[in-house]
């Protein structure tokens, strides 16, 4: 039986849901390592900008994962699985590769029309981006990125295997960053050449989406499947993946949070933050302890460009904590 | 030279908490002396001239326990001739690890001292009697105002080039450091961990206070649309901010649980007003008072700097109205670099950016991101510790001190290093694009030894 019917079935009891901006994906919890696979499909999409604006972007489409207005397939998997990657490279004029820094390096590349298997063992747990190699960074900059969880065997509402009660949570979420500047995108849709030493980005997404769709839902009304809505006292892990080209520096309003994992490895010195830095290709894996302090507070980039859309106040990823 | 001693003598005048009680009038008339003996100056400050129009007494602070006592005590160094290193008696040994600066790597912008000495410093037997190099407003009630929006406040960089800026001010125009012309960044708000405090902002136009990383609950958050605008009333060609008008005055309440560096700034259109210059930094001391540690038996020091790291694009300021962000600001491109508002060889005569103490002194800075731009800092050599980071304690020591530490856009750090034995050192703060790949500007400051 292949994931997606034990998501279906509920076999094995569903553990803890991931979510991520207005998109849920319930995870199993196995008591043993399967193989899991995926099937990608890279490919052009046009994606609108604020309903008018639209742009050509690359897209790791999975054409059997729920998708709101999300650039890229999100994986979850169990610590010790088997993950198999079917990609076909729908790109008309351009190679693709999948690489997985700390899974997967140094892919083959495939060109138009080509597909290739990567498979690899999901051995540590943490976060983890997968992109595009073979365009060298003009891959990130068109979309062409995801996230990929891995949850430990022993505990999947944990960040690592064995992890002290600070690092285990109630509910986690993954946030991916991206960005793009038209310019590139529109000089890759008419074909023309591409300086990428020009990268200077005027939209900005979390998960694919930017404000108000990072909030609010279409009729103006804050949206709490769209918020990282959280209780009272609860553990919530935020999982930042930097799926693009730029720093985000994170800052919470409201509250601190610990680095947990930076890259896999165990933060020991520089944790409790309420603005946190996350590089290009790096991913963080943090933990907020809610406590009693509840309401709406912000999360977003203290590049405060990245906060707007096409140089206007408010926009981008802007991203709102709603504990209650 | 003017305005470094009307510095030096407000902060011996600056309200102090009501923890000390002691009053210790000789020290004051012994500053009026000195001042007067030095010749290049004004008058003192006189009484009644600090931020809440009341004569408060000069309170003595004992130094830590592991501070050296400073042989220059009293006198701030900048009065001295540049390049001029008076000699002090009895220095102690080198402390272990210490790193003598390097040797002809950054040229110090005034020549090598003269063989000759220079006249010996008045002594005075009073130790210095506040480590830190900056005003500050706090701890009591603390009120803030907004400076104007329509494009009439300046502040002229180091080129001559006059920059449109907005800005906070405490009340009779208080600012960062007493200078009057450094509208950006805003005045330094002083706490005490565990009191109460009310921090008021005035506004005739619309704006917020956020105050980064005190984790106040969101009716003191400064978000427009959780928590409402401060504004007398919207002029009409500027669309309303999110949010509730909350009048001309809105008090913001909290208390401090953690000593630290923290920052405030507006948070209406937040782009464009923290670019216009409006941010400023939040010390909070540790419950006891004391201002020579970071926290309750924390690292002690003997000096204490703010450097404020942040950029201008000059394009941003000269915009046009109505100020409201846009495609107009697209694609930030900063052309000035600067620490705490100034640039090129403004930040070599400020002596609230440029580091003076004697050898062997522990120094602080605390190092407040309030631009855009990742800022990679360097001491000129000089290794430096790592103590703390965003108002906490890192969770466990770095295992050695370091050459550069990275500050993004929003984070603080708390550093500390100990004074070479002589000479002179160039600090760094070179600016990143947002991709971490080109530095794109520098802000020099230098470290020298008394």
């Amino acid at each position: 039986m292949d994931r997606r019917d034990f998501l279906k079935t509920g076999l094995g009891g569903i553990a803890s849901a991931i979510l991520t901006t207005g998109l849920t994906i319930a995870v199993p919890n196995r008591a043993q390592a399967a193989t899991v696979v995926f099937n990608l499909t890279a490919q052009e999409v046009f994606k609108p900008i604020l309903g008018t604006t639209s742009l050509l972007t690359w897209q790791f489409v999975d054409a059997t994962a729920p998708s709101l207005g999300n650039l890229q397939s999100n994986m979850v998997v169990n610590q010790g699985d088997t993950v198999v990657v079917n990609l076909v490279n729908n790109l008309p004029a351009h190679p693709v590769s999948f690489t997985v820094p700390g899974l997967l390096n140094a892919p083959a590349s495939i060109p138009p029309g080509s597909s290739q298997t990567y498979e690899f063992v999901a051995e540590k747990p943490g976060s983890y981006v997968y992109y595009d190699d073979a365009n060298l960074q003009l891959g990130r900059a068109m979309g062409l990125a995801g996230p990929l969880v891995v949850l430990p065997m022993d505990n999947p509402n944990a960040i690592y295997s064995n992890a002290e009660p600070d690092h285990q949570f109630d509910k986690q979420y993954i946030l991916m960053f991206q960005e793009m500047d038209s310019r590139i995108n529109n000089a890759v849709a008419a074909g023309l050449p591409v300086d990428m030493t020009l990268f200077n980005p005027e939209y900005f997404f979390v998960n694919g989406l930017s404000y108000p769709d990072t909030i609010y839902n279409a009729a103006g009304v804050i949206d709490d499947n769209k918020v990282i809505l959280m209780g009272a006292n609860q553990n919530i892990a935020l999982r930042f993946v930097n799926g693009g080209l730029i720093y985000y520096p994170m800052h919470f309003h409201g509250y601190h949070a610990n680095v947990v994992l930076r890259d896999r490895i165990l933060e020991q010195h520089v944790v409790e933050k309420d603005t946190i830095l996350v590089k290009p290709n790096e991913c963080v894996d943090t933990i907020l302890s809610v406590g009693s302090q509840l309401g709406l507070y912000p999360l977003h980039t203290h590049y405060l460009p990245g906060v707007t859309t096409n140089g206007k106040y408010a926009g981008g990823g802007l991203l709102m904590l709603k504990a209650i | 030279m003017k305005k470094t001693l009307n510095h030096w003598l407000l902060k011996y005048l600056s309200p102090e908490p009501d923890s000390y009680n002691k009053v210790n009038l000789d020290k004051r008339f012994l500053l009026a002396g000195i001042s007067s003996l030095l010749g290049a100056c004004t008058a003192p400050q006189p009484p009644g001239k600090d931020e809440d129009n009341s004569t408060k007494p000069v309170e003595y602070v004992p130094p830590g326990e592991n501070v050296s006592v400073d042989q220059n005590q009293g006198i701030d160094c900048t009065l001295c001739a540049p390049g001029v290193n008076p000699p002090i008696g009895g220095l102690p040994g080198t402390p272990p690890g210490q790193q003598s600066p390097p040797v002809g790597t950054n040229p110090a912008p005034n020549p090598a001292p003269s063989p000759a000495p220079a006249p010996a410093p008045t002594p005075n037997p009073a130790p210095d009697l506040s480590t830190q190099t900056y005003q500050s407003l706090g701890p009591e009630a603390v009120n803030i105002e907004t400076s104007d929006m329509m494009g009439n406040l300046t502040q002229t960089m180091a080129d001559g080039v006059p920059i449109t800026v907005w800005g906070f001010t405490g009340l009779n125009n208080s600012s960062f450091n007493g200078d009057t012309t450094r509208l950006c960044p805003g005045p330094v708000i002083e706490m005490f961990e565990g009191q109460a405090t009310t921090i008021t902002l005035i506004s005739t136009r619309p704006h917020t206070l956020h105050l980064h990383g005190l984790d106040v609950d969101q009716a003191n958050d400064g978000v427009p649309s959780t928590s409402g605008y401060v504004t007398r009333m919207l002029p009409p060609f500027l669309p309303p901010p999110p949010g509730i008008n909350l009048g001309e005055v809105f008090s913001y309440q909290l208390t401090a649980p953690h000593a630290g560096t923290y920052m405030y700034h507006c948070h209406v259109d937040t782009v464009l007003h923290m670019e216009m210059g409006m941010s400023g930094t939040i010390v909070v001391r540790p419950r006891d008072g004391r201002k020579d540690i970071l926290y309750t038996n924390g690292p002690a020091f003997d000096r204490e700097y703010i450097w404020q790291l942040h950029t201008f694009d000059s394009k941003w300021h000269t915009n046009g109205l109505p100020p409201v962000s846009g495609s107009g600001y697209l694609r930030y491109t900063p052309d000035y670099f600067m620490i705490n508002g100034r640039d090129g060889a403004d930040i070599l005569s400020d002596s609230a950016s440029s580091i003076v103490a004697a050898a062997g002194q522990q120094i602080v800075i605390r190092l407040v991101n309030i631009g855009y731009m990742p800022a990679v800092v360097n001491l000129g050599g000089i290794l430096f510790e790592v103590l703390c980071s965003d108002g906490r304690p890192l969770k466990s020591p770095l295992p050695n001190r370091v050459n550069d530490w990275m500050v993004a856009p929003g984070e603080r750090y708390d550093v500390r290093f100990v004074m070479p034995q002589s000479g002179q050192v160039m600090a760094s703060v070179n600016y990143l694009d947002i991709r971490g790949l080109n530095i794109l500007g520098s802000a020099l400051s230098s470290i020298t030894t008394l």
